[in-house]
């Protein structure tokens, strides 16, 4: 009777020892399955969006380029039309390369070494890729044209000021960036609270001085050879 | 007495017994309610995902065709006196980053570190400033051409910060970054390994792979261009 009675105590037991060990097991389980599920969707929603933005710019290119064909096909048997076309497409590459002297409304940006700090060629590069995320649509430092492969370099950093050298060409400071874009927005931004502006300044102890203006002309880049070199590229 | 005792026990193991069953009951329960809709959400996300990645791969094809097109019905309009202006509009593409083009030079691979050793974790990701100092070193080093996740580096490109991503010609990628540079791949690739930024990459185990490579493609920018110049007047 009593072992019976033991036997059983000591079964149940058994069973309540397996099921805990199970169900701790098993919550600890769907915790885990439920962290990463959470991760791969956050991941997931932000590649979607990323794919969608990308889209909807093919989806501008590939309008821009329908808009081109129809003209040339509404210009057929008009030689003339058809040359005025295609030299104001020639144009509008030429701009986009920095080929063309421009001018347009802007800001002009000064930027100077402070009482005790020099600019350096890392400050140069954050500004102006600054100034290119709020749209920036023509650049110039100290008469420099910016354009795709334009370097900005350091030469030496023991020097005071510093020796900056863009596009081959070397200078100093005070850095004149002159830029085409809505001054408005651009001034906005670089101004921003702990924008690139207060960086610069506090964090930096640079002088900068940001002036919005109607009218600002960028001179086109050095076509000499020295800038611009493509004899390496072979169109596909 | 001994026959109370056991009952009293029996009863307290059976007490037990049910509250687990119940817990696990409801865990499970838990459980199969969160998890159709967040795999439901997964799985359509992956389906809207490779959705869009089809209508993108659809757009591109498009450009191309309509590139094509264009060309075509240049050439065909044109008399033949005019070869000269087709060259320009050509080289002007070339030079403007419109063209996909082909040539030798490295391939850079950019990462997070794997492991984070303590200290700032900051320290151990990609920052977009990273990938704007890799882009100066390959303009310094003579690069022609650079890509990053193949979206073309061209005037006006901003390489900028927005939350967990890096937004590029107006586009957002994540880690890893692939980044591809034509030029004279023994100087490009001295050039980078003997870089600041490649040693502070190695410093903090962040990934940082450079290899030299042949017949590296490197895609044309594919984003609307009237976007990009239209605040510009061109100054004759």
């Amino acid at each position: 009777m009593s072992l019976s009675r033991n036997l059983s105590i000591t079964l149940i037991c058994l069973i309540l020892g397996v099921m805990l060990s199970w169900q701790y097991k098993s919550i600890q389980n769907n915790k885990k399955v439920a962290s990463s599920q959470a991760g791969t969707l956050y991941t997931l929603q932000e590649e979607l969006l990323a794919e969608k933005t990308k889209n909807e710019n093919l989806r501008a290119r590939n309008q821009e380029l329908e808009e081109q064909v129809s003209k040339y096909i509404n210009a057929e048997g008009n030689n003339k039309k058809i040359e005025e076309s295609l030299m104001e497409e020639i144009q509008r590459s030429r701009t986009l390369a920095g080929l063309n002297d421009v001018v347009g409304p802007g800001v002009e940006i000064v930027v100077d070494d402070g009482d005790y700090s020099n600019v350096m060629d890392t400050h140069l590069l954050v500004l102006i890729n600054e100034i290119r995320a709020s749209e920036a649509q023509a650049i110039s430092i100290n008469g420099e044209r910016i354009v795709a492969m334009s370097e900005i370099k350091m030469t030496n950093e023991r020097t005071s000021p510093h020796i900056i050298v863009i596009n081959g060409r070397q200078m100093q400071a005070p850095f004149v960036v002159k830029v085409i874009a809505d001054p408005d927005k651009l001034s906005n931004s670089l101004n921003m609270l702990e924008g690139i502006v207060d960086r610069l300044r506090d964090y930096y102890g640079l002088e900068i001085t940001v002036k919005k203006m109607d009218k600002i002309e960028i001179p086109k880049v050095h076509d000499d050879g020295s800038v611009l070199k493509y004899n390496l590229l072979n169109p596909v | 007495m001994k026959r109370k005792d056991l009952r009293f026990i029996l009863m307290i193991l059976f007490m037990l017994f049910g509250i687990i069953i119940s817990v696990q009951f409801r865990s499970v329960l838990d459980a199969n309610k969160d998890k159709p809709s967040i795999v439901y959400q997964i799985e359509s996300l992956r389906d809207q995902l490779n959705k869009e990645k089809i209508i993108g791969s659809e757009l591109r094809e498009q450009i191309d065709e309509n590139i094509k097109k264009e060309e075509e019905y240049i050439k065909s309009f044109i008399s033949h006196s005019n070869d000269e202006l087709i060259e320009e509009w050509k080289n002007a593409r070339l030079i403007a980053g419109l063209t996909d083009v082909r040539g030798n030079g490295v391939v850079i691979r950019i990462s997070d570190a794997a492991e984070f050793e303590g200290g700032n974790i900051s320290n151990y990701v990609v920052h977009d400033v990273d990938l704007v100092v890799v882009v100066n070193e390959l303009k310094k080093a003579g690069a022609q051409a650079i890509s990053i996740n193949n979206e073309r580096i061209i005037s006006t490109t901003e390489i900028i910060c927005a939350g967990p991503t890096v937004r590029i010609n107006r586009n957002r990628y994540a880690i890893p970054f692939e980044i591809k540079a034509i030029g004279n791949p023994k100087k490009l690739y001295e050039a980078i390994v003997n870089s600041p930024i490649a040693m502070e990459f190695k410093d903090f185990g962040k990934v940082f792979e450079v290899k030299e490579a042949k017949d590296i493609v490197i895609p044309k920018f594919s984003g609307d261009i009237n976007n990009l110049v239209k605040g510009l007047e061109v100054v004759e």
